[in-house]
């Protein structure tokens, strides 16, 4: 059993996995395109972080970029692609069989946050 | 990641992506604007008219029925601007909205099926157009190029907002504004008697637009629920 798991971690999708990157695809999967001023607000990411974040999932072909103009102003727009949907709903199924039970609970997944708020009520 | 959390985001894109389009709902109180100024200097001049040409106990209705008026150059250009301003003002008002958190789009029935939702209102824009321009050639053929050009024009540009438009409220709010304005174009038959009709259409129009004002208010109060709701998110962990 630990195997299975051992080994579900290792086939994690690592471009997924990391929080910024897995917020970015969900925020993207809610809508056809998102610009970046939405998802800096809505990720509270800084703009270099969402920038490198971006261009990774992009090189991974998880994201598609579109830049444009409002009036003189500079606009870049994300759209997630048909791969970046499959990988987070494959990265979603593969939490879920790694926590089954939490999964059951409310489908969390866990971030250094989660885990140090779960250490710290362990130790009171 | 919470799972929770992630929800939350996606749930604030999507209702964000909702309540954004049309000014976020600004839009419909400019239309409404729009359309109750230019509602208001056409019943101005059919008083001014009736004080100045109706005879003894000639009733205000009975004036526009029985007399032909045809609305002064002032009131043709402003029917004929009101169309282009709407539509810029929709969206200046819009930019406005987007400038401060962006936009995004969740509407992908329209791009499933591009033709049915959108083309609705701008081909009933441009099917009037055509038929109130052929009864205008009808009735005096030299003297319908003004009324005749005007109404192609606001038809040619039905098209435009229909292309451009992001949802049925801005759609409603445009065709709203854009019919009264053609039938005022119409009224330039010098024989016609059209004051107590448009009057009337200005009217029922005035009515589409305060449920459409309805809908407005209740879109933008969605935005401000979203708006602080963004406001309110933690950030993603770096």
């Amino acid at each position: 059993m630990k195997e299975v798991s051992l080994k579900s971690i290792l086939d994690l999708d690592r471009m997924v996995h990391e929080p910024a990157r897995l917020a970015i695809l969900t925020v993207l999967s809610a809508a056809e395109g998102v610009e970046f001023l939405f998802l800096l607000k809505v990720t509270g990411l800084s703009k270099g972080n969402l920038s490198v974040q971006a261009q990774r999932l992009e090189a991974a072909g998880y994201l598609q970029t579109t830049k444009g103009f409002r009036g003189r102003i500079p606009v870049t727009s994300f759209a997630i692609t048909p791969e970046g949907k499959k990988a987070l709903v494959a990265y979603h199924a593969q939490m879920r069989a790694l926590l089954p039970e939490s999964g059951e609970r409310d489908g969390r997944t866990h971030t250094k946050a989660s885990r140090s708020k779960n250490r710290g009520s362990a130790g009171k | 990641m919470d799972g929770e959390r992630l929800e939350q985001m996606k749930d604030v894109t999507r209702r964000y992506g909702r309540y954004r389009p049309c000014g976020a709902g600004l839009g419909v109180l400019w239309g409404g604007l729009l359309l109750g100024t230019l509602g208001v200097l056409m019943l101005q001049w059919t008083r001014n008219e009736y004080t100045a040409r109706a005879v003894e106990s000639q009733t205000f209705w009975r004036f526009l029925r029985d007399t032909p008026l045809m609305p002064p150059a002032w009131l043709q250009l402003a029917a004929l601007a009101s169309p282009f301003i709407a539509w810029l003002g929709l969206l200046t008002i819009q930019q406005g909205v987007d400038r401060q958190f962006g936009a995004v789009t969740v509407d992908s029935a329209s791009r499933e099926c591009p033709r049915r939702p959108r083309w609705v209102m701008p081909s009933f824009v441009v099917l009037l157009a055509c038929l109130l321009s052929a009864a205008l050639i009808w009735a005096d053929r030299a003297a319908a190029a003004r009324g005749v050009a005007a109404m192609l024009a606001i038809a040619a540009w039905a098209l435009v907002w229909g292309r451009r438009s992001q949802d049925q409220l801005t759609l409603l709010v445009m065709f709203a504004v854009s019919v009264p304005s053609m039938y005022l174009m119409a009224a330039t038959d010098p024989q016609g008697h059209f004051a107590a009709g448009n009057l009337i259409i200005f009217g029922s129009y005035f009515v589409l637009m305060m449920w459409l004002l309805l809908q407005g208010v209740l879109r933008f109060a969605g935005f401000l629920k979203v708006r602080a709701d963004l406001a309110g998110m933690q950030p993603v962990d770096e």
